[in-house]
């Protein structure tokens, strides 16, 4: 890196009284985890915080959890990159989150039928080995899918501080946070996630509208659309538009992904809903949380846009603008970087400390429930139900917390060594559909058709299981991504939303077919689990 | 459609609703917390006085 570049990156507002902030909110953090420890003492407190979880307690830990410093990070950059243009994927979370709180659409049937997983739940309208192969492709989906998580998490914060030109930074920041996410996690389980992720909805909320209140003041209103429309015409606001990068099939997925998924089908989403004290309240939390799912989105598309006008049009941003726009021939610098970098700018010192609290408690809170989610469906619903004679409440903790450490070294693995150059926003999606996609036919088949079988089932998991074809690195193992002779650019058979619809259609078809071709035998009283 | 009018307007008003969305979940989920707490100690004292000699703590 050139010094002028690496002078660039260092400037920020950052300094030891921010550090001091960021120090004591962790040490707070930490300490519920270990203060809340004697609560946990049977699975359902553990993971489901013993179904004791008020209304507005539920919608501050919904978007604790929905919006970790991993969606702020990879929203910022389809803002960054799509303009305004992205909005419309916001857009359809609310709406989608909307529609599930006023139909009680598959959440509300499922906080009824009393679960803690939703593999529990195939094993109760199925059989077990649903649940196991459930069990198994929601905890292979869900960890791959939070692979990127720590790499992303620590990038923000290097970016912030001023010290993404710092080789060792960026390591030493994932294997500190991730230590202490996993000392808190191990201890107190969803009971002291849920009082983190309602300080971070404090804490997050009132510094993110602050910040989108200092970003339109410095940049001006009108001078930032006019911006996006200058420099990236219709395409920055229309995402039909030719040349928006995203189009048709990109919408239609995101309806499927960001609408239904995001809320009624994604298992850290749904285990709120499951630790909700009523199903009234379950509805009430979802009502109130089609605003927390459109803004988790939007603020970031906003600030990644600001930083795309800073970059572009602001006289302060101009030796930022040949790092992620260089001349044509050179590589560009990572453009995760540049919503942090023009926060670390933009935002005075004190609040810059705040803010960074917040966004490291939004990446904690996010890693926590995801630790404790899918170590908590390996436990529950691929270990146990494969022992003979069961497992003990007391062990089933343990081992929830062993997975829990597991996975972080996977994680910290992953975010080390994984060389995909998706976006990191459609990485998410495309991996998350691994699971999702057969889960959208087990559920809704299971839920609303009387007729959906256990063949049908496993058939629609394991359809599903073919979105992983929309992963970049898979597509040039397969053929679906080649180089043309003498090009070193790669061309797409089918994109990461082509793939990922026509696997949703595909398990649909699986349930369907199979379902009817090999029905269930009647059960007998008592089969189920 | 003009789509900068839209996204000016949607963006404003989710805006507004998530101001007074925070400032009601910060005070009633503060209530909550305080519930939610109150109610394990009680279980856990059910808990105790059930089972004196339990072992399964995590």
């Amino acid at each position: 890196m050139s010094p002028e570049a690496a002078k660039a990156l260092s400037q920020t507002n950052f300094t030891t009284i921010d550090t001091v902030i960021v120090v004591a909110y962790l040490a707070v953090s930490v300490l519920i985890g270990v203060f809340v420890r004697k609560y946990a003492t049977n699975m359902t407190a553990y993971i489901g915080a013993g179904r004791k979880v008020g209304t507005w307690l539920g919608v501050a830990t919904m978007l604790g959890t929905e919006m970790g410093l991993i969606t702020v990070m990879y929203s910022a950059q389809k803002g960054f990159s799509g303009g305004f243009a992205a909005f419309h994927i916001a857009l359809i979370a609310g709406v989608g989150t909307l529609l599930v709180a006023l139909t009680g659409f598959i959440v509300v049937p499922l906080r009824e039928a009393k679960v803690l997983t939703i593999p529990e739940y195939y094993e109760k309208r199925f059989s077990r080995r649903t649940r196991i192969l459930g069990g198994v492709l929601l905890s292979f989906a869900g960890i791959l899918n939070m692979g990127l998580f720590l790499k992303v998490g620590a990038m923000f914060i290097v970016g912030a501080t001023g010290l993404s030109d710092e080789g060792w930074a960026l390591p030493a920041v994932m294997v500190t946070l991730l230590l202490l996410v996993l000392v808190y996690t191990t201890f107190g389980g969803m009971i002291s996630v849920i009082l983190t992720d309602y300080i971070q909805f404090v804490v997050l909320s009132i510094g993110t509208l602050v910040v989108t209140g200092i970003a339109i003041s410095k940049l001006g209103w009108d001078h930032i659309f006019n911006t996006v429309q200058q420099h990236m015409g219709e395409a920055g606001f229309n995402p039909l538009a030719e040349g928006s990068g995203f189009g048709i099939y990109y919408v239609l997925w995101m309806f499927i992904s960001a609408g239904l998924i995001g809320s009624a089908i994604w298992p850290t989403a749904v285990s709120r809903a499951l630790a909700m004290e009523s199903t009234a309240a379950v509805k009430r939390q979802y009502l109130w949380s089609s605003i927390s799912f459109t803004v988790r989105f939007m603020i970031p598309y906003f600030l990644g846009i600001s930083a795309y006008v800073y970059i572009m049009a602001a006289p302060e941003g101009q030796d930022l603008k040949a790092l992620f726009f260089p001349p044509e021939g050179q590589d560009s610098f990572d453009n995760l970087y540049a919503m942090p970098v023009f926060l670390g700018r933009l935002v005075p010192t004190v609040l810059l400390g705040i803010i960074t609290a917040a966004m490291i408690a939004a990446f904690m809170s996010t890693h926590d429930s995801y630790f404790l989610c899918w170590s908590s469906v390996i436990t529950q619903d691929v270990i146990a139900p494969l022992q003979k004679n069961g497992l003990s409440e007391a062990k089933r903790i343990m081992l929830t917390r062993i997975i829990v450490v597991m996975i972080g070294g996977y994680v910290l693995y992953w975010g080390l060594f994984y060389e995909g150059k998706d976006d990191i926003w459609d990485y998410m999606a495309v991996s998350g559909a691994i699971y999702f996609n057969g889960a959208i036919a087990v559920l809704v088949g299971g839920i609303y058709w009387k007729k959906a079988s256990t063949a049908g089932a496993i058939a629609a998991l394991l359809a599903g299981f073919t979105a992983i074809l929309g992963l970049g690195p898979v597509q040039k193992l397969v053929g679906l991504q080649y180089q043309k002779p003498g090009s070193e650019d790669w061309e797409q058979r089918l994109s990461g939303d082509q793939v990922g619809l026509l696997s949703v259609l595909a398990a649909l078809f699986a349930m369907f077919v199979f379902s009817l071709a090999f029905p269930d035998e009647p059960k007998e009283k008592g089969d189920a689990a | 459609m003009n789509w900068m009018f839209l996204w000016k307007f949607v963006f404003v008003a989710v805006l507004g609703l998530f101001a007074v969305m925070t400032l009601l979940t910060t005070y009633y989920g503060a209530r909550d917390v305080r519930r939610m707490l109150r109610s394990l100690d009680e279980e856990q004292e059910r808990s105790d006085q059930s089972n004196p000699t339990d072992d399964s703590s995590a």
